[in-house]
């Protein structure tokens, strides 16, 4: 064996390893990389690109600018849909959130037994799925068979009739409804978890102190589970933002009574999909990022101040 | 987890593919597939479309059932991107409420096959009602063949009406079909049963209020795109609705929610007629056998002397991608699945809906007396209707005026809710002239230059 074939032979595994230790990183993530751009940054690009064209039969598309964009703003439907979903996305973690941490705080509690099937019972809610949910609460909000106003007649010794779906001032309560009941399961695993995360002993001196149950509440409980807290707040806004399934359904793919049940990506989807107005759903998609980023940074921007504060 | 995956990756690998078919065909509905490829079944008594089919030409045919909006996505795509030859269907059924946007661009790219000079060729265009196929046609060009008529009429509880006293069947005119409504609610709250209401009309959506305008041969936007939105019988219709949803001469309201579940609804006689399309009458064949001899069928009342007795509600075509591998394979499948006699009769079968082709409509099943309906010759109802059916038609816009109507409605009943019906007519016609500004502005804006 000559000198150099044994110098190459002991080169060799030590450029393996040097290609390896070099590129293994980028291997590891390329699944996905790969994934992450073919699925989210290509069709985001494109529908950002869209939005500035009108697409013109299968093939060709016609550059228009701002043309959708000023469309959109003169755009009363759009206008009604903002109004509706921002009422939503104002309203719904108002509820949800106060509903969700009672529920953990209350399930957190010693004197609570059989936890588990609680814990379950309400998280359960969220397995069934939003267009489940509507299905379902379509058939207790009839207003001639349904059984809440069944329960409400039978409350009030009266025959109720109250039009759930079909009242404009009920459209967007009707839709709370159901949207409550299917995620306040959800929103309460996550306080529950953080409450259990809260130190012990910080009850334990709050007691000593001899704080009550408000007190304790106030000053140790929710400092605790702040972090989560904020997530939860910022996650159900954005999620009350993209509503679309629940009323969808709940309404039979209309837009409800007045148009009160018309959320943003309703009407996304009507103007894509029933319309075929690709490029003017693509800026009406990109209207309600702007929206969403926006809620987002004055969210984090107030969450920030009360930790300084 | 690596043995998980390693397991299910040779169980995909190894798996055997689905044969492949000569031709392919996507339906969005389980009972088309069930028509054309059988259900399976041991009792089956026919053999199956595709079989035939393949027993006569010797090709293969694979019905792929797909969900009615992925059909609208997926057919999209093709047309929009081109596609692999494989991937594009030999024949793709659409369903009515699907099909306006794919008649947005310009006639000579829309993604179908124009089936004039084949319609012309095989004198199928002389044998399919001429009305059917307006739905499926954009400026005179056919780029569809329909599956079904689906005349409407009314079917009514006739024993709960002559209960009452009441003889729904000599009403000719809406008013006085409201009248005589009137009459059987305030018997029947008289005797027990305040809630009951006479008919199912849909309080929130315009579907109902579509059905009235177009036996008045008012489609809210024609062929090209007209809006007609601001006719004066518009405004007139909405309000006689609007009445007849709510208020003290209301006779009408919401069947329960869920598919078929209007069915209980007339099977309690908690809602006692319903506007019937033919496929409704087919769900009570199939599942109310408990009203046999209890229901009659009459056509709907008229506003005026000119309007039809009858609409249509519902629909379905099969139409020839561009892109499909051969097209004269299509069409002659197409012929097969949809216009031969063993077609015809397979779909009898299974639904219970009129042909679309006339000479269909002598077979002897469509004139025999029908038990649930005591006796009713039914089917030549459905087929004196159908000769008087109006055009209707589909654009892509026609979403957004059925629900710029239905923001209409909703306006006048609440007016009526609140007691100010003083000049209601004048203000749903103002209303309507809004309605018909916003959505002019919307088609000027979608469309394209022609």
């Amino acid at each position: 064996m000559s000198d150099s074939s044994i110098a190459d032979s002991a080169a060799s595994p030590s450029r393996w390893w040097a290609w390896q230790s070099r590129y293994s990183p980028y291997l590891f993530v390329a699944p996905f990389a790969i994934l992450f751009c073919t699925f989210m940054i290509y069709p985001l690009t494109r529908s950002f690109a869209l939005s500035f064209y009108k697409t013109i039969g299968p093939r060709d598309s016609r550059f228009v600018g701002f043309e959708n964009f000023k469309f959109l703003i003169a755009d009363r439907l759009f206008w009604l849909a903002a109004a509706n979903t921002i009422g939503y996305a104002i309203v719904f973690p108002l509820l949800q959130i106060p509903a969700a941490l009672g529920l953990a705080v209350l399930l957190n509690s010693k004197r609570v037994r059989a936890k588990p099937v609680f814990r379950f019972a309400f998280f359960s809610t969220h397995l069934v799925g939003s267009v489940f949910a509507a299905v379902l609460f379509a058939q207790l909000m009839s207003p001639r068979s349904g059984l809440l106003n069944h329960f409400l007649s039978q409350l009030l010794r009266r025959p109720i009739e109250v039009n759930w779906l079909s009242d404009p001032n009920l459209a967007m309560v009707s839709t709370l409804i159901a949207g409550l009941w299917l995620s306040v399961g959800y929103a309460m695993i996550y306080f529950l978890a953080a409450l259990q995360s809260v130190d012990a002993e910080l009850y334990d001196a709050a007691a000593v102190d001899g704080a009550g149950n408000w007190a304790t509440f106030f000053h140790v409980t929710l400092p605790g589970i702040r972090p989560v807290l904020i997530f939860m707040i910022l996650v159900t806004t954005i999620g009350a933002f993209q509503l679309f399934e629940l009323p969808y359904v709940l309404f039979q793919q209309s837009a409800g009574p007045l148009s009160r049940a018309l959320t943003i990506v309703m009407y996304l989807f009507m103007s894509g999909w029933s319309v075929g107005d690709l490029g003017y759903a693509s800026a009406i998609g990109w209207t309600l990022v702007l929206l969403i980023v926006t809620v987002a940074l004055v969210q984090r921007r107030i969450s920030t101040k009360l930790e300084e504060s | 987890m690596i043995l998980a995956a390693t397991v299910c990756g040779a169980v995909i690998a190894t798996r055997s593919s689905p044969a492949k078919t000569d031709l392919t065909v996507w339906t969005f509905t389980d009972l088309h597939a069930r028509i054309f490829r059988g259900d399976g079944s041991k009792n089956a008594t026919r053999t199956p479309l595709v079989d035939l089919y393949r027993q006569e030409t010797g090709q293969t045919v694979g019905i792929k059932l797909i969900g009615n909006q992925a059909i609208t996505v997926r057919l999209n795509s093709i047309f929009d991107n081109g596609g692999d030859a494989n991937d594009v269907p030999d024949l793709v059924e659409i369903e009515i409420g699907s099909v306006g946007r794919f008649f947005r661009p310009p006639l000579n790219e829309i993604g179908f096959l124009p089936l004039n000079d084949r319609l012309a060729a095989s004198g199928w265009d002389k044998r399919i009602l001429p009305s059917r196929l307006a739905p499926w046609s954009k400026q005179g060009v056919i780029f569809g063949v329909p599956h079904d008529v689906h005349p409407v009429s009314i079917t009514y509880r006739r024993d709960l009406f002559e209960k009452a006293g009441v003889k729904l069947d000599e009403a000719k005119t809406w008013p006085a079909f409201q009248e005589k409504c009137l009459a059987f609610q305030t018997y029947w709250a008289a005797h027990g049963f305040p809630r009951r209401r006479a008919m199912e009309l849909a309080v929130n959506s315009s579907d109902g209020l579509q059905v009235m305008l177009l036996q008045r041969h008012i489609n809210l936007l024609d062929s090209d795109n007209t809006s007609h939105m601001t006719d004066p019988r518009v405004a007139a219709t909405v309000a006689f609705y609007a009445h007849c949803v709510v208020g003290d001469r209301a006779i009408g309201a919401d069947s329960s929610p869920g598919s078929n579940v209007w069915l209980r609804d007339l099977t309690h006689g908690d809602l006692a007629c319903f506007i019937t399309p033919d496929w409704r009458t087919g769900v009570i064949k199939t599942s109310g056998r408990e009203l046999k001899g209890k229901l009659a069928m009459m056509p709907l009342p008229r506003f005026d002397p000119t309007d039809a007795p009858t609409a249509t509600w519902g629909g379905t075509m099969i139409a020839i991608p561009k892109q499909a591998r051969d097209p004269e394979k299509s069409w002659r499948l197409l012929q097969f699945l949809y216009l031969s006699p063993a077609a015809m009769q397979a779909r009898s079968q299974y639904t219970g809906t009129l042909p679309p082709v006339i000479e269909a409509w002598d077979d002897s099943s469509w004139h025999e007396p029908d038990e649930l309906f005591n006796g009713q010759k039914i089917g030549e109802l459905y087929i004196d209707l159908a000769r008087q059916l109006p055009d209707r038609y589909v654009t892509p816009f026609t979403t957004l005026a059925g629900q710029a109507l239905a923001q209409v409605l909703s306006r006048a009943e609440i007016a009526i809710k609140n007691g100010e019906e003083a000049g209601l007519d004048q203000r749903i016609a103002g209303w309507l002239i809004d309605a018909d500004a916003e959505v002019r502005k919307r088609i000027a804006f979608g469309r394209f230059d022609e």
